[in-house]
């Protein structure tokens, strides 16, 4: 019906009443007209009202008819009387009007049924929280949406009705949903997963419920869609962190193993397949215990597992423990373990982390191993300050054994004063850990179970373990090094001692020449306080112009290897003084290397009054070496005159001496008569004096020039020239009857012409003082006793040996000249010749027994000159 | 008097400053009879002049050298070395025989005359008996056993 009134009760109703008037009008008019009575309109009204209004009206209009009918309508005409004549007619249009009134109202119920459950049916579908629509299968149009999809999708139901459901499909899917369109059976439900398109462009997941239908009249599908985007997502991240998991597990370095309430294996990791030496397929179904576990641990495990299944303790869930496991090959070897249980449901699952510390555990045995062959004491604290491990060097140190500290504070070590300290200390450290020395700067003692105290060096290492926080001490006694440090503090306060003693100024430089000693004998010397000195460079104490050579001279020094040395070898060193006085220096230095650097130390003399003293010399060896040149001088020209002179005197004296010998000897010759035996005696003594002056000449001028002249040394043959001189004197005097040895192949080493003239001398005066002996007898030999010397032996006069002193004297004589010839001078040029040798020349001899005249040449490499 | 030579006057050629040595040397001389003709130069100066022929004995004729010069060495004016040098470097009394004859016993003076070409260095001795002796030996050598180089 196009007319669009409200239904409500008041209009039906109305409705009615207002339909059956307008019969009953219509009726009355009609009537008029005609004679016959009808209610046939009051039929239509009551219809119309029943249509229009339902039962309720349609029974009003009913009712308001038939008494319309008989009131108005049928005679009696304004009555209810009833007469035959209106009876009939209204007991047709009863029972027909009831019927068509209940027909109508079957009809309408039926019908409001139908739109009441369609209207549910509608609420239902309009109202679904899912979006659902109804769309033609042929044109893909929509033909209805609900209110979730309108909002779903953001389309409005005007959109939606007049889009296909490819519009909401992506434009990929379009021929896939064509096909599954066409080829689904009809009333099959097509459940599927598809990508939606919202009105915004987001895509997202959808899950697809239809159902084919017939709606208004087209084959449609009824579709409900579920958007699963979320529940995708969800699903994905799930799947992904199971794959996480699994990654984990996977790849997990320990083996990863569940077991179920029974025991038996559920899953088994690659690590611990790799742990156990199984493989996951081998392993999975098997009971643990049986497989992994020592056969004598296996009860205990069941047990464990039992108790736990039936009284939910389990002491050892959650905890790491070590156990021994077993490989496949049978050998045991210790494992990290820990077990928790998976989850709350009921039977329980477990699932064990399973670690192989055989090797931890050696490194444990290395580790606990180097701590006991420490040759230092090794003690392990936890935070607490319990001590967890110790070394035998700790027992021997402090006189425990090891059972009565472990597990005990390690203040106990520790002597009773320091001991609140200490453990403040320990949380201290605890907080900011790092390797390091303890107690820096102060003294430590260990306090041993006798109660006496040490002195102990302590380094502390923090060692992060399983266990937590654990600190590495070591201890070392250190009463000896204390000891040694005590002597050496000792043996440095006696060094600065001396240092600061010394006379001399002492000052030690660092290799950029800062000063780092400076003595008291410095302080005085450059009038500087040595804590002024400290701060300064050595160059404060160099005058200007010798800073820059000096600094040279150290570095050089620096790089020779040489540890001291004077530095006389600088030439003249100045030092400058707090006034500015410079003056001059003694210096020696001496290098050192400590700890990489180097250090100069020079010790200093201030020599200002030495070096006047110095000048002072020097002006007089000037002098006295101008006097000596003067007087080498004076000497060479005496020596020159000497020379002069003896030439004179060979030359000069000898003549008169000639002259007065000649004419002695003519007059002598050519007065021969004229002259008395008197005469002639006074003559001949006159010629012999002459004769003996002339040898003195010669002998006084041999023994000068024997002191004057140069040795020229060589080997010389001794018997050699002994033999011509001998020869020589006999052939001077053939008469003689003489003995004559001398023994061959003696050399010496010396000046040949003075030792020829020793020879002779010797040699000469054998000759002469054996000249009264009737077997006179002359030897030249050697006597090794005798000092290794050569002699000149015979058997003459010989002489009183308590004069032998003055046997070498010049112009000393043993024997008067009536006894023997001889000036007297032979045997000191012997003495002089000999002693320029530097060699020996001695006399043995007794009165009318002869005479050995020794002499000794030093060797050869052992001689020196007089000169 | 000597087969084949020249029939000269042997000259000795005496250079002595010392009036009385030169007395006993010609004593020496006839004593052992050596009387030849003995020329004595007083210094060195009459030495060269008479060898020479200049000076004093300006006119003599310098090829006519004596046998031998006895030559002692304290001379005055010039000394018996002097004399010697200029001997040696003239030509014509290069090859003269010269005997130093001196008391000097110096070994300077010896190895001097030596170097300076002296033939022969003989000591003066003081006893007259050896003098006379080597005086003679002296003569008897240079005079009759020695032969000069011929002078041109």
């Amino acid at each position: 019906m196009i007319v669009k009134l409200p239904r409500t009760a008041f209009f039906r109703y109305f409705a009615a009443i207002l339909a059956v008037l307008s019969a009953l009008l219509v009726t009355l008019q009609i009537d008029e007209l005609r004679e016959r009575r009808s209610l046939s309109l009051f039929f239509v009204a009551v219809i119309f009202a029943t249509w229009y209004g339902g039962l309720g009206p349609g029974l009003t209009a009913f009712v308001l008819s038939v008494i319309s009918g008989e009131y108005v309508i049928f005679p009696p005409r304004y009555s209810f009387d009833l007469s035959w004549e209106s009876a009939y007619p209204l007991l047709t249009f009863i029972p027909l009007t009831l019927l068509i009134v209940g027909l109508f109202s079957a009809l309408q119920f039926r019908a409001a049924i139908l739109r009441a459950s369609e209207a549910r049916y509608r609420f239902l579908f309009d109202n679904n929280p899912m979006p659902m629509w109804v769309f033609d299968r042929e044109s893909l149009y929509f033909m209805a949406v609900n209110e979730a999809a309108i909002l779903h999708y953001g389309y409005s139901k005007e959109e939606f009705l007049s889009m296909t459901i490819l519009d909401i499909r992506p434009k990929e899917d379009h021929l896939a949903l064509r096909a599954d369109i066409l080829n689904k059976a009809p009333n099959a439900a097509l459940p599927g997963v598809w990508k939606h398109l919202k009105k915004n462009g987001s895509a997202i997941d959808v899950e697809i419920t239809a159902h084919e239908l017939n709606f208004e009249g087209k084959t449609a599908r009824l579709v409900l869609a579920n958007d699963i985007t979320e529940r995708k997502l969800a699903e994905n991240a799930r799947r992904e962190s199971e794959m996480r998991v699994r990654a984990i597990v996977d790849n997990a370095l320990d083996g990863i193993i569940v077991i179920d309430h029974e025991g038996l294996i559920a899953a088994f990791n690659p690590a611990a397949e790799r742990i156990f030496g199984r493989r996951s397929e081998d392993a999975i179904g098997r009971e643990m215990a049986a497989l992994l576990i020592p056969e004598s641990q296996r009860e205990a495990h069941r047990l464990g597992l039992e108790h736990y299944c039936a009284t939910g303790y389990g002491p050892i869930l959650g905890k790491r423990i070590e156990v021994d496991a077993m490989r496949a090959d049978g050998t045991e070897f210790p494992v990290e373990l820990a077990i928790t249980r998976i989850g709350t449901n009921d039977p329980p699952t477990f699932a064990g982390i399973v670690r192989d510390i055989s090797e931890r555990k050696q490194s444990d045995e290395r580790f606990r191993q180097v701590i006991e062959g420490a040759p230092n004491g090794m003690v392990m604290v936890d935070h607490q300050g319990t001590i967890g491990l110790v070394n035998t060097q700790i027992e021997n140190l402090f006189g425990y054994s090891r059972g009565e500290l472990l597990g005990k504070r390690i203040e106990m070590l520790v002597p009773e004063r320091y001991r609140g300290r200490h453990s403040g200390f320990r949380e201290g450290f605890m907080l900011d850990p790092e390797t390091r020395s303890m107690g820096s700067g102060r003294d430590l003692f260990g306090l041993r179970k006798d109660g006496t105290e040490f002195p102990v060096e302590i380094g502390l290492n923090p060692l992060r373990m399983e266990q937590g926080m654990m600190v590495l001490g070591t201890v070392v006694d250190i009463t000896e090094r204390k000891r040694i440090e005590e002597a050496m503090r000792r043996s440095q306060e006696q060094l600065a001692g001396i240092i600061d003693s010394a006379m001399d100024a002492i000052i030690t430089v660092d290799s950029e020449q800062h000063i780092v000693l400076f003595n008291s004998a410095a302080e005085k010397m450059f009038r500087y306080p040595a804590s002024e000195a400290m701060d300064q460079t050595l160059e404060r104490f160099i005058p200007e112009k010798f800073r820059g050579s000096h600094h040279n001279h150290i570095k050089d020094f620096g790089r020779t290897h040489v540890t001291r040395r004077s530095m006389a070898s600088l030439g003249a060193i100045f030092g400058l003084r707090s006034d500015g006085e410079e003056f001059p220096i003694e210096a020696s230095i001496s290098q050192l290397e400590s700890d990489g650097q180097k250090f100069y130390t020079v010790i200093l003399r201030d020599i200002t009054e030495r070096k006047v003293a110095e000048a002072q010399n020097r002006k007089l060896h000037e002098t006295l070496e101008k006097r000596v040149v003067e007087r080498t001088a004076e000497l060479q020209a005496a020596n020159k005159e000497l020379e002069a002179f003896s030439y004179s005197v060979s030359h000069d004296l000898r003549a008169p001496l000639r002259h007065i010998n000649g004419f002695s000897l003519a007059l002598l010759e050519e007065y021969e008569t004229k002259l008395d035996d008197t005469g002639k005696g006074y003559l001949r003594e006159v010629r012999d004096a002459s004769k003996e002056m002339a040898q003195l000449i010669d002998d006084v001028l041999q023994l000068a020039r024997v002191t004057r002249s140069e040795l020229h040394r060589e080997k010389v043959d001794l018997s050699g020239i002994a033999s011509d001189i001998l020869d020589r004197l006999k052939k001077r005097e053939p008469d003689r009857a003489i003995k004559i040895i001398v023994e061959e192949g003696l050399a010496g080493y010396g000046d040949r012409r003075l030792l020829a003239i020793v020879l002779t001398n010797l040699l000469e005066n054998a000759w002469k003082f054996t000249e009264k002996r009737e077997n006179a007898e002359i030897v030249f030999g050697r006597d090794p006793k005798k000092g290794g010397g050569w002699f000149v032996r015979d058997n003459g006069a010989g002489f009183d040996m308590a004069y032998s002193d003055k046997l070498f004297g010049t112009f000393q004589r043993l024997h008067s000249a009536n006894e023997f010839d001889g000036t007297g001078v032979g045997l000191a040029t012997v003495q002089r010749i000999i002693n320029r040798h530097g060699g020996r020349v001695w006399a043995e001899g007794a009165v009318n027994e002869g005479a050995v005249f020794y002499f000794a040449l030093p060797d050869v490499g052992e001689q020196g000159d007089e000169e | 008097m000597w087969g084949s030579r020249e029939m000269r006057n042997k000259v000795i050629l005496l250079v002595e400053d010392n009036p009385r040595d030169e007395a006993l040397t010609l004593r020496a001389l006839k004593k052992n009879n050596i009387a030849n003709d003995v020329v004595i130069a007083r210094d060195g100066v009459e030495a060269l002049d008479y060898l020479f022929g200049t000076g004093k004995y300006e006119g003599r004729d310098p090829v006519d050298l004596p046998q031998v010069v006895m030559l002692d060495l304290k001379l005055p004016k010039i000394d018996g070395l002097q004399v010697l040098r200029q001997l040696r470097a003239n030509e014509n009394t290069r090859r003269l025989p010269v005997v130093v004859f001196t008391s000097s016993s110096e070994e300077e003076d010896m190895m001097k005359s030596y170097d300076l070409g002296a033939n022969s260095y003989v000591r003066k001795p003081v006893d007259f008996e050896q003098f006379s002796e080597a005086t003679r030996q002296l003569g008897m050598y240079w005079l009759l056993l020695n032969e000069a180089a011929p002078s041109d």
